[in-house]
């Protein structure tokens, strides 16, 4: 291996690093709150309810009525989750709480589907 | 090399020389390229590969120089994709921008004389080869989320491109290659 070689190996590792680094740095930085997500909640398909997830309010309840009894929705701070279900097993409401576009809670017993929606539900397409 | 040996060495003419031997290298390019898709499923990356058919790239860059250098890796990429039937698939076009690309850097270091050794223009062609590759597949995608590809694969190019150095120095070393 001559200098020039050992230049360029110690340059690609750098380089390697550096990238790196500013993945996990740009990573971290929050996303500008610019787009604003909607939660939409359907019960049987039919959507039923839309909140606007904005980031600093205060919590608020939400009422979703379903075929065995109601279930209670809280929104927070940009995020939504299942507080309680009248269903048997709770999953949903063990999911705990969502907030990026796409992601979503299901409640299969009582058919309920919490999705949010709004910009960047995909990485990326391929054709 | 042997057969290399004579090709190179016998009389007649230039330019069946150099036919012939291109299309040694070319044959040569298609088959290590094939041959390196058997070993992809043992590196659990997708993109990553060894970089063997880069060996002949070098190989003809020495001999005849950039022109014919990128032809052999177009004519490598093109007769590859026959062969895997993955013509005009995206893999193809992320092969072909690699070798164009990989080609082009190895063919500048190359011509820094005495500051690089094979080892060098083999990791500088392998970097190339997988910045090639991204770029069309950002370009592919019409997405910047490769971006986060970037740093493992300019780390996997440094025992590739070593390997591969270590190679061209073996070949390199059993005869000298006419300037």
């Amino acid at each position: 291996m001559t200098r020039g070689d050992k230049l360029l190996l110690i340059l690609v590792v750098l380089a390697a690093i550096c990238s790196g680094i500013a993945i996990l740095a740009h990573r971290h930085t929050p996303a500008p709150a610019a787009s604003v997500c909607h939660a939409v909640v359907s019960v049987n398909s039919q959507p039923v309810a839309r909140f606007v997830l904005s980031s600093g309010r205060a919590l608020e309840e939400h009422t979703i009525r379903g075929p065995n009894g109601n279930a209670v929705l809280q929104t927070e701070n940009g995020r939504i989750r299942m507080a309680s279900s009248p269903c048997r097993d709770k999953l949903c409401v063990k999911h705990g709480w969502i907030s990026k576009p796409g992601e979503s809670i299901i409640c299969l017993p009582e058919r309920i589907v919490v999705r949010i929606e709004g910009q960047g539900e995909v990485d990326a397409v391929t054709r | 090399m042997r057969l290399l040996d004579k090709l190179l060495s016998e009389g007649g003419d230039a330019g069946q020389h150099r036919l012939a031997f291109l299309a040694l290298l070319v044959a040569l390019g298609t088959v290590l390229y094939l041959m390196e898709s058997f070993f992809v499923a043992v590196i659990p990356l997708p993109g990553a590969k060894l970089g063997l058919a880069n060996i002949v790239t070098v190989l003809a860059l020495l001999t005849f120089g950039v022109r014919d250098g990128l032809i052999v890796a177009f004519l490598r990429v093109l007769i590859g994709s026959f062969f895997s039937g993955l013509f005009l698939s995206p893999g193809f076009f992320l092969g072909l921008a690699g070798a164009l690309v990989s080609t082009i850097t190895m063919a500048l270091l190359l011509r820094c004389k005495g500051v690089f050794s094979m080892t060098g223009v083999s990791v500088g062609g392998a970097v190339g080869h997988n910045i090639g590759q991204l770029l069309m597949a950002s370009l592919l995608l019409q997405s910047s989320a490769v971006i986060y590809y970037v740093p493992v694969l300019l780390l996997l190019a440094i025992p590739t491109g070593m390997l591969t150095g270590y190679i061209l120095n073996g070949i390199l070393s059993t005869r000298e290659v006419p300037p």
